[in-house]
């Protein structure tokens, strides 16, 4: 694709923040305050934005610490992950999508616990929160194992997939943060 | 002698004496153990001698994995509580804020020995 249509693309999905490389914790760092402006200013509702603001961290933690592709930096002693964020608007709010490779070997877990995670109510996600931090984060964990539950508390529902592309497997997390939610 | 972190873009300011903890600000350090390990060892020090202990947390985000440290920091005072030392814990948010103010709330009903205020404001 062209430059100009990368970049209609991008105007056409809402899509007004969108990082693809690696991302690491200072690159993080980097874009937090272009990220806070952003989502706080298109918002124009600090509930709102905290919520998508908090997605997004989530979001790129993930891709730091679980992305297949992944660089360690000698000089800074820093690990970075392959992978690609993008926050859009939508009708109803926002929706932060993240894509990173994923090692196959993740992939039937992974696929567990999210289709588990998908269908808990919001007490029930209060409840597995509290049991995450009780119980520590799980053997196969580098974070706290919370950002999942995290995200899903703070949205409004979430689809995944994974998908093969160039011999390589992808795994794609969408939450959705809307604007109203039901009491 | 209090100990001091001042506050960075992504680390709050932690103030610890021999009377009160206090955390200020937004918390999703670049490096969670470089941040919590000389907290956890300042207060480890400082509630193996003390009787009653102030606690203020004053926080408008952390992310999960800070989440697990406050849980971490919440055991501990709540393991001093338990040994007898009276803690008081006020956890402080913008009154329209239900993600600090839910995060309090789970707090508090974990943490039971500890004197727990919801403190909006």
């Amino acid at each position: 694709m062209d430059t100009i249509g990368f970049h209609n693309l991008l105007i056409e999905r809402r899509t007004f923040f969108c990082f693809s490389g690696a991302l690491s914790e200072s690159v993080l760092s980097s874009i937090t305050e272009a990220v806070k402006h952003q989502v706080f200013t298109e918002s124009g509702e600090k509930k709102l934005g905290s919520r998508v603001f908090a997605v997004f961290i989530e979001q790129v933690q993930n891709i730091i610490r679980y992305s297949a592709e992944s660089f360690q930096s000698d000089s800074i002693r820093e690990v970075s992950g392959l992978g690609t964020v993008a926050i859009s608007a939508t009708t109803e709010g926002f929706t932060v999508e993240a894509v990173n490779p994923i090692d196959e070997n993740s992939v039937a877990s992974l696929d567990e616990n999210l289709s588990q995670l998908r269908v808990l109510t919001s007490e029930q996600l209060k409840a597995a929160y509290t049991d995450r931090l009780k119980q520590g984060p799980p053997k196969d964990s580098k974070g706290a194992g919370l950002g999942f539950i995290d995200m899903a508390r703070k949205g409004d529902g979430f689809e995944y997939s994974f998908i093969k592309s160039g011999g390589i497997t992808h795994f794609i997390f969408s939450v959705k943060i809307n604007s109203q939610r039901p009491a | 002698m209090s100990f001091l972190i001042e506050a960075t873009a992504r680390t709050p300011r932690v103030e610890i004496d021999k009377t009160a903890f206090s955390m200020t600000g937004e918390c999703f350090p670049e490096n969670i153990s470089e941040f919590s390990e000389p907290v956890v060892k300042k207060l480890t020090e400082i509630l193996s001698e003390t009787e009653s202990y102030e606690v203020i947390f004053e926080l408008t985000y952390f992310n999960s994995t800070a989440a697990m440290f406050l849980f971490e920091l919440m055991t501990m005072f709540e393991t001093s509580a338990q040994k007898g030392t009276s803690v008081e814990v006020i956890w402080r948010y913008a009154d329209d804020d239900d993600t600090i103010e839910e995060a309090g709330e789970d707090f508090r009903d974990v943490f039971v020995h500890c004197k727990f205020h919801l403190d909006p404001a």
